[in-house]
């Protein structure tokens, strides 16, 4: 309903009173919030598994050496907290604009490229809208930013706006590496964006509809009720589609085996070379959040989202205790993993010091909170079971369930960037030519043998079966 | 008149060439890395925790200079100019002065190296006649605040010792057998 209906005296005058009228408008407030401090939360997450495993796969230790002292003892984190330092040092290096640089295009380059990023997930489902059909006030709680009926093609058309970004970068900074690093860069992002369209028709049209919601709930549901029950996802109902689709995020955020355009050993930085400080930390932040809007996309459309294999939302709702202290017990084993890997380091370094002074202790730290962390899920899931869920407050059954969806989905999303990270080090880069060829004369040949068969199996399916 | 040669290929199976196969052997081998070196904490990883450990340097690197000293504590350079003239980085600057004593006639008043300068190609050692300079301080880390503090004077280079601490008065076999001390001047004396 329009805004300018509603009385917005009244509303200042007693804001505690907000009209209901308001609940869509705070609803994607405040989901857009969230979704922002997630994503600000994910990319230093992202750049540790990228230099602590990276570190790991070469045989070599990794950043571990940035320190919180809290008192004598120092506390070290693995290496986390090279980020934060890593941040600073961003912020107060010395920023260089070339005399030469087109002083427009060359600020608006980060930004653009920033903004595109973060916007791309304003139609990414976190969890179910069901959940909150039968609480009073809250039915059209929906756990997307914006409920766009061609969400689908939002992305998209947003996801080629980051081309924007890396060309004009590019052009800007008025030196040669960074023209050939963009113009190699947009090159490839425009050949493999027709794939990556092209790849998605195969589940949007099975699935029957663009909006990624209703993508997810049609993956929902299982193919075959008994024996075995197999969702529907789009790995297993389009898995060439699935291949394409994975190969066409790694070519669009640049990730190798396709970063030619900032190939550390050909280009120097490629398209970025003229940035410094802040507003190549912005790229940096860009190209990890389009990172996670590809594996997240990659999540809706062919691994069913939030979805959970074995039982629908409805089958959840109705048991809010079993879900809790599943959630209980999952999160608590793999802590009581880590806090023994922890203990068992503390004595090993207890045995032999190896810094001689209060670091060794830092293991012990570390495993008390983690322990701490695991035997407060464990009773947060205990005190679920055994308490009498017909007497929660009529919320609290849904947001158990929507935490769970939640999570689920932010775990398939964590393995797809791990396999980023993974393979960034696995395989080596790729010519530009065979880049080329790869994206015209191989993808693209097969998106569309993907979606004529699709469609010819579907028409087929209809004629024979109903 | 060229012949044409027929230079036979390999050829690739249909599943290298989709590469798909391949990059799964790839991420199965880093996996295992992976795997390997969180498990067996700190084993098999290749990095140095310096500076708690240290490299080892092989025999005969050439790390920053020292000036040796006779056995009454003066320098043995007799500053002949010869490393200054055969230094290709110009990185030697020196000053004689009279030592006061009809045997050995000069002595350095002063002896600079810019340490920033040198390229550490030993040419300096080969040629001193006396002895007097050598690389074998085993020093691999040289970091200053300024510059100018990269200017090692006499003071500097006699005060150092060979690389495994021991003062070079002392000293009795370099790390090198060709820079053992007085070993020139032992066959010269034999020699006369």
């Amino acid at each position: 309903m329009p805004i300018r209906d509603l009385h917005l005296r009244q509303l200042v005058a007693d804001p505690y009173q907000t009209p209901m009228q308001l609940y869509p408008y705070i609803n994607i407030i405040v989901i857009a919030a969230v979704v922002v401090v997630v994503l600000l939360n994910i990319v230093p997450m992202m750049v540790w598994f990228e230099r602590k495993g990276s570190a790991f796969i070469q045989d070599r230790l990794g950043p571990n050496r940035a320190v919180i002292a809290v008192g004598p003892l120092r506390l070290r984190l693995m290496g986390a907290l090279h980020n934060l330092a890593d941040a600073i040092k961003l912020a107060f290096k010395e920023d260089i604009v070339p005399a030469s640089a087109n002083r427009f295009y060359f600020f608006l380059a980060p930004f653009l490229g920033t903004v595109v990023a973060f916007t791309t997930f304003a139609v990414i489902p976190f969890a179910s809208p069901d959940l909150f059909r039968g609480v009073a006030g809250l039915e059209d709680l929906n756990f997307q930013v914006l409920k766009l009926d061609a969400g689908v093609l939002w992305i998209l058309a947003i996801a080629s706006f980051s081309t924007f970004s890396i060309m004009l970068a590019g052009w800007a900074g008025n030196s040669k590496f960074g023209l050939f690093g963009s113009l190699r860069a947009g090159a490839q992002m425009v050949s493999y964006e027709l794939t990556l369209g092209l790849s998605i028709v195969g589940i949007v049209m099975i699935a029957g509809s663009l909006e990624p919601q209703a993508l997810v709930k049609y993956q929902d549901t299982a193919i075959w009720p008994f024996p075995f029950i197999i969702p529907r996802w789009g790995i297993i109902l389009q898995p060439l589609s699935f291949v394409l689709f994975l190969t066409c995020i790694f070519a669009e955020t640049n990730r190798t085996p396709f970063d030619l355009a900032e190939g550390e050993s050909e280009l120097v930085a490629g398209y970025h070379v003229e940035y410094s400080s802040l507003r190549f930390a912005l790229f940096f932040l860009a190209e990890y959040v389009n990172m996670t809007v590809g594996a997240m996309l990659l999540v809706v459309l062919f691994l069913g989202g939030w979805s959970i294999p074995f039982f629908s939302t409805e089958s959840l709702l109705k048991h809010p205790d079993a879900v809790g202290l599943f959630m209980g017990v999952a999160g608590a084993i793999p802590a009581a993993v880590l806090a023994f890997a922890f203990f068992r380091l503390f004595h090993k370094r207890r045995s032999q010091p190896y810094w001689g002074d209060l670091r060794d202790h830092e293991a012990a730290v570390l495993g008390g909170i983690v322990s701490l962390k695991g035997f407060g899920l464990l009773v947060l899931g205990l005190v679920c079971w055994f308490s009498d869920s017909d007497r929660w407050p009529v919320w609290l059954g849904p947001t158990i369930v929507a935490l769970f969806q939640i999570g689920f989905f932010m775990i398939k999303v964590l393995f797809f960037l791990w396999l980023f990270v993974w393979v960034r080090w696995s395989v080596p880069r790729f010519r530009y030519d065979q880049v080329m060829t790869l994206g015209w004369k191989v993808m693209l040949p097969l998106a569309l043998a993907n979606v004529a068969l699709t469609g010819l199996w579907l028409f087929c399916y209809d004629a024979l079966f109903k | 008149m060229s012949e044409e040669k027929n230079v036979s290929r390999n050829s690739i199976s249909f599943f290298v060439r989709v590469y798909f196969v391949e990059i799964v052997k790839g991420l199965l081998i880093t996996i295992r890395h992976l795997i390997r070196n969180i498990l067996a904490h700190e084993k098999g990883l290749q990095t140095i925790s310096y500076p708690e450990e240290q490299k080892v340097v092989p025999e005969g690197y050439r790390g920053t200079h020292r000036l040796t000293l006779r056995d009454d504590g003066t320098p043995r350079c007799t500053a002949c100019y010869l490393c200054s003239t055969v230094c290709p980085a110009n990185c030697i600057h020196i000053e004689a002065i009279d030592k006061g004593d009809d045997v050995i006639e000069k002595r350095p008043a002063k002896f600079e190296i810019d340490e920033l300068r040198c390229v550490f190609c030993g040419f300096c050692v080969e040629v001193c006649p006396c002895d007097a300079i050598r690389m074998d301080s085993g020093e691999t880390v040289m970091a200053e605040y300024t510059r100018r503090d990269l200017i090692l004077d006499i003071n500097d280079l006699t005060a150092k010792t060979s690389h495994d601490g021991v003062p070079l008065q002392t000293h009795a076999q370099g790390v090198n057998p060709k820079q053992r001390p007085g070993a020139g001047q032992a066959e010269t004396q034999e020699d006369a």
